[in-house]
């Protein structure tokens, strides 16, 4: 072989083995890059849509950064250079590779015959031939790990850990979401779902008392430590002066007192219907036939009113006029005692330091049980199974979990004859979190409205009473 | 091409920097016999010489300019002259003139009679005692090889070097080179007072019998031949780029300025000092065996190639900041690859 083709050899040789390092190391930066902004993904994947499989991350990562780096970082004729000036400087060759590669370079591309050098040139390339011929260019030249090389490797472990057991880090992307809130925030937000239950129910003290605790809320918003300490006093009055406040006249012949938060609510819905419908019979009021039927497809609210009649009501018009007004009362201000009930319950639980349960799980769940209501797994009716004792826990009360915006929660079966009753379900959103808007949600439930309707579960004396609601929501979403 | 062709070339070249080196070495060891303590100067003349250069020589009076110029002379077996600047030089004296004279026939004829510049080897001593006038004298024979006199031009012979020398020190009632002269020089050579071994040796050659005269050792010829080998020794385009990057670094507004460029100096070197650079770094590699230019060989003839042709502003004067300052912080700043 001649010098100059052993110099194009030797020359290539080097050549392609530094292209190739060159390759591997930025395939190798790239994974490790792909990996830490994957593990940094991690931290957001709150943020992402819950259909977004954190294992896409290094793959899609590792594309979009291997392709970046490897054109940004491409082999170029300045690169060969760099590379043939320190092989001169190793091997203290006074740049005879290069400018031997560059007389080369200019006669043709690498591998054609070299004519027309001159006889400096071409001892400048015999010479170098020389010098590399007996030289080991990958011993010269050998393969050095980067840290990026490194720590891909481990970085793919923990992140595949990570990943697998679903864990999140935090950085501080969800650090606010993550804390829990404070009393203030807590007290804010029961206070404005006490007065959309109030708005809706017309139920006027707890209306009263929702204004109330809002304004407190508000007052106490982001406020430190010992501002904290003065909110908790102020609290306590509210609480003293709800308990201080006396049940309303229940002395009636009904007894509400004894029904469950879904029974009074059922007879409130009959009672509404029973009175809609009346309202269309008005026009001389003589359809008294017509009136039983309906009675008999409302079992509470003609179970209320044979208590009354068995109390020594009448049947007249005005009478059952009055009852049913009274009547209505009555629902109102059981529930509006509930909501109150419930509200002294939070108080006492936010001042108890209970502060880990969302304010409105325990104005449902805390408030029933101060009601004394059914024991857990006990059947009720309407209401379907609560989480309850654990198996081999006999009469121990199982407090649910409590539940957290977006995440999932496990509620323990009750072994117990009969259906199962072990469920999943995820908490409520926090305010200002929902991205469901109002439309969606009355549509979804006037869709499972109508389904409803052409089957037997609501009862034929209500199925108009229902149609007319929803048909009233349409026309309140078209003036919107 | 075959292997055959590789290995005749490979000889040739080498037989090239064996002469070239052979002769270098001659000369100096001729010259060594009278020059005491000049061996890097004289490598310096030598490398001039083949580049086909001229060289401006400073130094106090006494350290062996003058000597050293007429010994080179002496081993080169080439025409010297030498021309005593002073100030009533006039350009005629340099150049030579017109003289009227009388033909065979008797006929009354203008005769060019050649002034002392026609020589091979020309030694301006004390070239700035001249007027810029006389000064300019040598600018076309410097440059061009060339002597124009009364419209009609004169080749001078090759090879054509110009050495002058100019004292530091009394600058009373001397004339200061022009930037155009002083550019026209290749190298500017400063001599350095001789060390105690030196001084006696110097001693010894002086005060006891004459030496033998110095023995020819050069051509003509061979100098020529050497000058067309320098410049095909091959240099890679990153160490032009380098000599370049040099170059720009003198400059106060280029980019890639040296800060004590910027700060202390007026104008950098123009473009021939890139080709004093280049040239006399491919003459180090020939002389030292070496088929290509190397940084280093950039490196080691910046100074001389370079250190006339910067002019420092008068902060640089007020500080005492020397060319030579400004050229190690630009070597200093300047790195090898871009």
């Amino acid at each position: 072989m001649s010098g100059e083709a052993l110099l194009r050899a030797r020359l290539f040789e080097l050549l392609q083995w530094e292209q190739h390092k060159r390759t591997e190391r930025l395939l190798l930066a790239a994974v490790a890059y792909s990996v830490l902004i994957s593990l940094l993904a991690l931290a957001a994947k709150a943020l992402l849509p819950a259909s977004v499989s954190p294992f896409y991350f290094p793959p899609l990562f590792f594309l979009l950064l291997a392709g970046w780096l490897l054109l940004s970082g491409r082999w170029t004729k300045r690169d060969s250079v760099r590379l043939l000036l320190r092989l001169d400087r190793r091997l203290r060759l006074a740049e005879r590779t290069v400018t031997a590669w560059e007389i080369l370079e200019r006669e043709g591309p690498v591998l054609s015959p070299v004519e027309g050098l001159s006889a400096a040139e071409q001892a400048v390339v015999h010479e170098a031939a020389e010098k590399l011929d007996t030289v080991d260019l990958k011993v010269q030249f050998p393969r050095r790990w980067s840290w990026q090389a490194l720590a891909a490797g481990p970085l793919l472990i923990l992140w595949l850990g990570l990943a697998w057991f679903d864990v999140r880090l935090d950085l501080g992307l969800g650090a606010k979401r993550a804390q829990p809130p404070s009393v203030g925030e807590k007290l804010l937000e029961f206070s404005q779902a006490l007065r959309q239950k109030a708005e809706a129910e017309k139920l006027e003290e707890s209306l009263k008392v929702a204004k109330v605790l809002a304004e407190l809320a508000e007052k106490n918003l982001g406020s430190d430590e010992r501002s904290g300490e003065k909110l908790g006093e102020e609290i306590a009055a509210v609480r003293d002066a709800l308990n201080a406040m006396k049940p309303g006249a229940t002395e009636s012949e009904t007894t509400l007192g004894d029904l469950t938060r879904e029974a009074l609510a059922a007879l409130k819905a009959e009672l509404d219907a029973f009175d809609f419908g009346l309202r269309g019979l008005r026009p001389g009021f003589t359809a008294e036939r017509e009136i039983g039927e309906r009675l008999a497809q409302m079992p509470r609210l003609s179970e209320q009113m044979e208590r009354s009649l068995r109390q020594g009501g009448g049947r007249s018009a005005q009478e059952m006029e009055k009852f049913l007004l009274r009547l209505d009362q009555e629902i109102a201000r059981e529930l509006d005692q509930r909501a109150l009930d419930d509200v002294k319950n939070f108080l006492a639980l936010l001042l108890g330091g209970g502060g880990e349960e969302a304010p409105g799980e325990a104005m449902s769940a805390d408030a029933e049980s101060a009601q004394g209501r059914p024991a857990p797994g006990e059947k009720v009716e309407g209401r379907g199974s609560l989480p309850g004792m654990e198996a081999g826990e006999k009469g121990q009360v199982a407090r649910p979990p409590p539940a957290r915006a977006g995440v999932a929660t496990h509620l323990p079966a009750i072994l117990r004859e009969g259906e199962s009753s072990g469920m999943t379900w995820r908490g409520g959103g926090r305010s200002g979190e929902s991205k469901v808007t109002e439309q969606d949600v009355a549509g979804a439930y006037r869709r499972q409205a109508e389904e409803d309707l052409a089957s037997e579960k609501i009862p034929p004396g209500l199925k108009e009473t229902v149609r007319k609601y929803f048909l009233s929501l349409g026309v309140g979403e078209e003036k919107k | 091409m075959g292997g055959d062709n590789f290995m005749e070339a490979l000889a040739e070249v080498r037989d090239r920097m064996g002469i070239a080196r052979r002769a270098f070495e001659g000369v100096r060891g001729e010259l060594a016999r009278v020059v005491v303590g000049h061996d890097e100067l004289i490598e310096q003349v030598f490398t001039a010489l083949v580049c086909g250069g001229h060289c401006l020589l400073e130094g106090v009076p006494g350290l062996g300019k003058t000597l050293m110029v007429r010994s080179l002379a002496a081993v080169l077996n080439l025409s010297f002259s030498r021309i005593q600047f002073t100030p009533d030089l006039m350009p005629a004296d340099i150049t030579g003139t017109q003289m009227l004279t009388e033909d065979a026939s008797g006929r009354k004829i203008f005769d060019f009679q050649r002034g002392p510049i026609f020589a091979h080897i020309v030694l301006a001593d004390e070239i700035n005692r001249a007027t810029p006038k006389t000064q300019s004298a040598l600018l076309e024979a410097m440059q061009e090889q060339n002597v124009t006199v009364s419209g009609k031009s004169h080749r001078l012979e090759s090879p054509f070097m110009v050495l002058a020398t100019q004292n530091p020190i009394e600058m009373e009632g001397t004339y200061p080179l022009p930037e155009a002269q002083i550019d026209r020089f290749f190298f500017k050579l400063l001599l350095k007072y001789p060390s105690r071994e030196e001084l006696g040796r110097i001693a010894d050659l002086t005060t006891a019998a004459p030496l033998a005269a110095l023995q020819k050792v050069l051509e003509a010829d061979a100098i020529l031949e050497i000058r067309a080998w320098v410049r095909e020794v091959p240099i890679a385009e990153p160490v032009k780029d380098y000599a370049a990057r040099l170059v720009l670094a003198t400059h106060p507004d280029q980019e890639g300025r040296a800060p004590a460029a910027e700060k202390y100096v007026l104008y950098g070197s123009s473009p021939r000092g890139l080709q004093s650079l280049i040239l006399a770094a491919k003459a180090r590699a020939l002389l030292a065996a070496r088929p290509n230019v190397s940084f280093e060989d950039i490196r080691a003839v910046l100074p001389q190639s370079l250190r006339h042709r910067i002019i420092l502003n008068l902060e640089g004067e007020a500080e005492g900041i020397t060319a030579e300052k400004v050229l190690a912080e630009v070597v200093e700043r300047v790195p090898e690859i871009a």
